[in-house]
């Protein structure tokens, strides 16, 4: 358990309390979702490893995006955005946020979230298992110090 | 099943919970996997770019000979159709899963595919 306890250190070193995460649904099909509320469950638990969801965006460092930017959530999505704290990461979860995917030709989408907001790890998958879940989330903690200017 | 059983059946039970981080993980049996390219069986068909429905594989043309095989996995639904049509068994199902990255970029696999006749 050598990288679960690196993970913890890092998480609480720099954060100085658990990895919190605020998941934003910008128009999903609830396929990510579902995986996502995989996560707590027994099998997967990931608040062994000191990260939990919260019900706020000013409550979280981590805001993670789960399907298609719609027009209808863009607004919302920036002020959510706006509404976290720093330090703050946004990863994009399942192809959607990714890259766009099978809903972005619609008229009711923006496209992906890159966009509209600066995403800082990608996790492509449709939907994406919750063990590359945690490893994007592995790698989001590990780019929490990088300058903002340096990321993609 | 007797109300002895059920009060003792978590008693009993295992740990459940899964080693990853570090541990490998092995996934489902239902679950079709992630599709890879094995470019030395590859014929360069062309069945996959045409039957992948995000267009998440192309194949770019550099040139008269050049030719770049791209498997975009930020596009890709993961819906096998790729590994189903290829006539050469060149795609398979893997178990990766670790496939998430920093950049959108690199997301994107590509292998230079062959002369046309060598494959």
């Amino acid at each position: 358990m050598d990288e679960a306890r690196a993970l913890q250190r890092t998480i609480s070193g720099k954060l100085r309390r658990s990895l919190h995460i605020r998941h934003l649904d910008s128009g999903s099909c609830n396929g990510c979702d579902w995986e996502l509320a995989a996560l707590l469950n027994p099998v997967y638990d990931i608040q062994r490893l000191g990260i939990d969801f919260v019900a706020s965006p000013r409550h979280a460092d981590l805001l993670l995006v789960t399907g298609v930017m719609t027009r209808n959530l863009q607004q919302a999505a920036q002020l959510t955005y706006e509404a976290m704290p720093e330090p703050r990461l946004v990863v994009a979860v399942g192809a959607c946020a990714v890259g766009g995917g099978v809903f972005s030709k619609t008229y009711a989408a923006v496209g992906a979230a890159e966009p509209v907001l600066p995403v800082d790890v990608f996790i492509p998958g449709c939907p994406p298992r919750p063990e590359a879940i945690i490893h994007g989330l592995l790698m989001a903690m590990g780019r929490i110090d990088a300058p903002r200017d340096s990321r993609p | 099943m007797n109300l002895l059983d059920l009060i003792l059946r978590p008693l009993r039970m295992r740990r459940v919970t899964t080693g990853y981080p570090p541990e490998a993980d092995i996934p489902d049996r239902g679950r079709r996997g992630t599709p890879v390219l094995s470019p030395a069986r590859c014929d360069d068909e062309g069945a996959c770019v045409d039957v992948c429905p995000t267009s998440a594989i192309q194949v770019i043309e550099r040139g008269e000979t050049k030719r770049t095989w791209k498997l975009d996995y930020g596009a890709c639904i993961f819906c096998g159709a790729c590994i189903e049509s290829c006539p050469n068994q060149a795609i398979t199902a893997s178990n990766a899963f670790e496939l998430a990255s920093p950049h959108r970029e690199g997301l994107v696999t590509s292998f230079e595919l062959g002369g046309t006749n060598n494959g």
